[in-house]
């Protein structure tokens, strides 16, 4: 079980030097160090523990699933399951007939609730983390030199946005829902935000903060208005489940997939000062050209240090 | 699911080999577009697993979203990488030769 | 033996294998994907190891907190892959070091092993 270096054959092939000088990275911190530019991308287990330690370590957690896998054995036949009983019973009430959407929205809806803050708080947090103007350089869509990506977004787009509806409505009766709808619709905001079709816009943009937060805020708003009726936090009415359901999948499927489409595009640049490596790239790194470049590091690291 | 099938046995025997396998491979490889890769590859497996496990909801999830948007991710993330460390050539990884 | 105790091994194995990477492999964005992994594997346990009421079909409780997860997952691998990057554009290095790295290191301090 250690995940050592597998490829050890390559070393002398490998041009980059990156198993010569592993402690090379820490003068220049956000200069380009010329020893260590290949090792971004491989990990030739130089920084690793001794392979004392992973051994050890192999070792420990080796009786640890030897103890599980024997011990969970079995275990789907060991004993009579009284939830799905429970959950086939009430069904029928919930107002629709996929028991998973039913779990989900009706008798676990608060846990979808607060999945869907999670989602909006990881959103904030990638926000935090990097300045916000946000581009990924790429011209629009017609300008774009890539025939195949282009021809692939034609075909692909419209057919997600249609399945994606599909979903959403299929997901009270067959195996679908608003998750998968909005993975599908943010797979084909990746795709059209990658060709640059789709400006991302720079973080923390309106439509994006109001439309993340209309998923967290539909299901706020539909828990308190049924208090009167049911006098339980998002307990649907009699008769009111089924389209009270249908609206919030269709809230979180648009939410959802704004989020992750989000997450996906403010991932944080890595700033590159240096212009040699600007006209390498043609994609270049926006982050730096127009703005003022980052604070100095070597002040921080004195105070951290 | 339960039933001692033979063929059933051997199709999720396989399935769990090729998972076990992808894991292990990805998580000893040296090159990072690789394992980045090998995730995506993971990622359809696993909705294959769903399957067989009788959790198509999950397997329509998954197939999305491991794949979709976190292969995405990760493959973003390694693009960040390559650009930082100024890889100008068209060959993601070095060749093993 | 059954199908389901095949898979239940199957998410056992790629925690622990996953676990074991995230302690080991030096390079961030490799943490980042092992604690992935490792959600996967629990995700595994979870749907093949409780008892079910139909042979063929998973429980839905099961499934909705699976999904739940995997969602989550997703929203927490995207952070956990900012910081990483993060980290790189502040130090220049995506191994997780112990030793801070100074404009000027100490040159009678004796050199960390990691």
């Amino acid at each position: 079980m250690t995940p050592s270096t597998s490829s050890s054959g390559d070393n002398g092939a490998d041009p980059s030097g990156a198993s010569s000088t592993p402690g090379s990275s820490g003068t220049a911190a956000t200069g380009v160090d010329a020893a260590d530019v290949r090792p971004l991308l491989e990990d030739d287990g130089s920084r690793d523990d001794p392979a004392l330690l992973k051994w050890l370590l192999g070792l420990l957690l080796l009786p640890m699933g030897l103890a599980l896998a024997l011990g969970l054995r079995g275990a789907a036949d060991s004993r009579d399951p009284r939830i799905p009983d429970l959950v086939a019973e009430f069904l029928p009430e919930t107002g629709v007939s996929n028991p998973v959407t039913g779990v989900l929205l009706n008798f676990r809806g608060y846990d979808t609730l607060l999945e869907v803050a999670v989602l909006v708080a990881a959103m904030v947090a990638v926000w935090s983390l990097d300045r916000g103007e946000r581009l990924f350089g790429l011209p629009r869509g017609r300008d774009l030199d890539e025939p195949v990506l282009t021809a692939i977004l034609r075909l692909a787009v419209p057919t997600a946005f249609l399945t994606a509806v599909y979903l959403t409505w299929l997901g009270s009766s067959e195996p679908a829902g608003a998750f998968q709808a909005g993975a599908l619709l943010a797979g084909a905001g990746v795709l059209l935000t990658v060709a640059g079709v789709l400006r991302p816009p720079t973080a923390a943009a309106l439509p994006v903060r109001v439309i993340a937060a209309g998923g967290v805020a539909g299901f706020v708003v539909v828990g308190i208005s049924v208090l009167p009726f049911t006098g339980a936090f998002l307990a649907y009415p009699e008769g009111w489940a089924y389209p009270l359901i249908l609206g919030l999948e269709a809230a979180l499927a648009v939410a959802v997939a704004v989020i992750l489409v989000e997450l996906f595009v403010d991932v944080p640049s890595i700033p590159v000062h240096d212009p040699a490596l600007d006209a390498v790239d043609p994609y270049g790194d926006p982050l730096g050209r127009a703005l003022a470049p980052d604070p100095v590091p070597p002040e921080d690291e004195g105070e951290a240090s | 699911m339960t039933e001692p099938s033979l063929s059933a046995l051997l199709l999720d025997g396989l399935v769990v080999l090729l998972l076990v396998g992808l894991v292990f491979r990805l998580l000893s490889t040296r090159h990072l577009f690789e394992a980045v890769m090998l995730y995506v590859a993971y990622g359809l497996t696993l909705a294959l697993a769903w399957v067989r496990l009788g959790a198509p909801d999950i397997a329509l999830a998954e197939a999305a979203l491991g794949t979709g948007v976190t292969g995405a991710l990760f493959l973003n993330a390694w693009h960040r990488l390559a650009v930082r460390s100024g890889k100008d050539d068209d060959l993601p990884m070095e060749p093993e030769s | 033996m059954t199908s389901l105790d095949l898979y239940t091994w199957a998410g056992v194995a790629v925690f622990l294998l996953a676990l074991h990477a995230v302690v080991t492999r030096a390079h961030l964005i490799w943490k980042v994907l092992a604690i992935n992994l490792m959600g996967t594997g629990v995700f595994l346990v979870l749907l093949a190891a409780p008892a079910r009421r139909d042979p063929l079909m998973a429980d839905p409780l099961p499934q909705g907190m699976v999904l739940t997860g995997i969602v989550v997952a997703v929203a927490a691998t995207a952070l956990a892959l900012g910081m990483a990057l993060r980290v790189v554009a502040r130090t220049g290095s995506p191994f997780l070091t112990v030793e801070t790295e100074t404009a000027d290191p100490d040159p009678d301090a004796p050199e960390a092993p990691s």
